[in-house]
């Protein structure tokens, strides 16, 4: 059985654990990652950077008029959860992995995982930087200590 | 999922509850004591959690002191509070919003019985979401009608002369957050 047709506990067939790519508005957001681009919404009338997940209109200024602009790719860890069991059965292999809210330099907050050291050592004020984990069809942004 | 541990999580439940309001002008005929809202506030402060600008203080304060604020009383007045409690750290957080302790002091406050019957403020003396069910909160809110009543709760629960408790609700993934502050003559 492949990973995308696992089934839970009580036989139903779990989804897959593939970002939800069909979101219209956050089709540049996937479209920039394959480019190895960490983007994020910011108004065009306030200059306001939006957080996540993607959104129609400014929440400060309440225009529609926004687009999609790279960031450096920084930003330092606000919280962090280790996950012990595997909720999706994708994950098995992942435990015990780490779920972090990173906070970019240019200041939206972003879900994602910090790799390349053990769960134990995450720590929340810690530097940290984007690298891109490429799938077949979509590419993950992801955070690695700074440095 | 670490820091959160099983019991530090609470287990949505099926029940049910319901609350009678009234004209105190009503209530005073009917037969049971009744009691009085002296106080609300509520606060909502973002429409998405991902737009909170911090997770250690939400709705709860503002909201708190618009309650305490009506009621004309403060955190020292109240006998009890009845917290919304869907997993640990709500509790801690809310102890700290509404002015019982600094911020980041709830984890010391609760020691040595402080928040348990008899203790300086009684905090869910039903069990909460946590160790009673989650009905969505509205158990916190008959908790407090009961402990006010006086006769209405085993004697080893009942907060001895209550007069005055506040009460808090909160959803929205933290995005909600509504106080009520009850008491009686």
């Amino acid at each position: 059985m492949s990973k995308s047709e696992a089934h839970d506990k009580r036989g139903r067939a779990a989804p897959r654990n593939e970002p939800f790519l069909a979101e219209v508005e956050a089709q540049p957001f996937w479209d920039n990652l394959k480019e190895h681009k960490l983007t994020v919404q910011r108004c065009n009338v306030c200059g306001t950077y939006f957080n996540f997940p993607p959104q129609a209109m400014c929440a400060k200024c309440l225009s529609s008029d926004n687009e999609w602009v790279p960031v450096s790719g920084k930003g330092t860890v606000y919280s962090f959860v280790t996950y012990h069991r595997a909720w999706h059965p994708a994950y098995q292999d992942q435990i015990p992995y780490n779920v972090s809210l990173v906070d970019l330099d240019e200041g939206p907050r972003l879900v994602s995982n910090v790799i390349d050291i053990p769960p134990e050592d995450v720590q929340v004020g810690m530097a940290v930087e984007v690298v891109f984990e490429d799938h077949e069809n979509y590419t993950l942004p992801k955070f690695k200590p700074s440095g | 999922m670490e820091p959160l541990h099983l019991f530090d999580c609470s287990l949505e439940s099926d029940g049910g509850a319901a609350l009678l309001v009234t004209s105190m002008e009503r209530a005073r005929d009917l037969p049971r004591k009744p009691v009085q809202v002296l106080g609300m506030g509520q606060h909502h402060p973002h429409s998405s959690v991902m737009d909170a600008p911090t997770l250690t203080t939400l709705g709860s304060r503002k909201s708190s002191e618009a309650a305490y604020r009506m009621a004309g009383l403060g955190p020292e007045d109240m006998d009890f509070a009845q917290f919304y409690d869907c997993f640990t750290i709500t509790t801690l957080i809310t102890i700290e919003d509404y002015g019982f302790c600094g911020k980041g002091e709830g984890k010391d406050f609760i020691k040595d019985g402080r928040i348990e019957v008899g203790g300086e403020i009684p905090v869910n003396t039903h069990g909460g979401l946590l160790s009673q069910a989650h009905l969505e909160g509205i158990m916190h809110v008959t908790e407090g009608v009961k402990q006010l009543r006086g006769d209405a709760v085993e004697p080893e629960r009942q907060v001895q002369g209550a007069k005055a408790g506040v009460i808090s609700g909160h959803g929205g993934s933290l995005c909600m957050h509504a106080s009520l502050v009850l008491g009686v003559q």
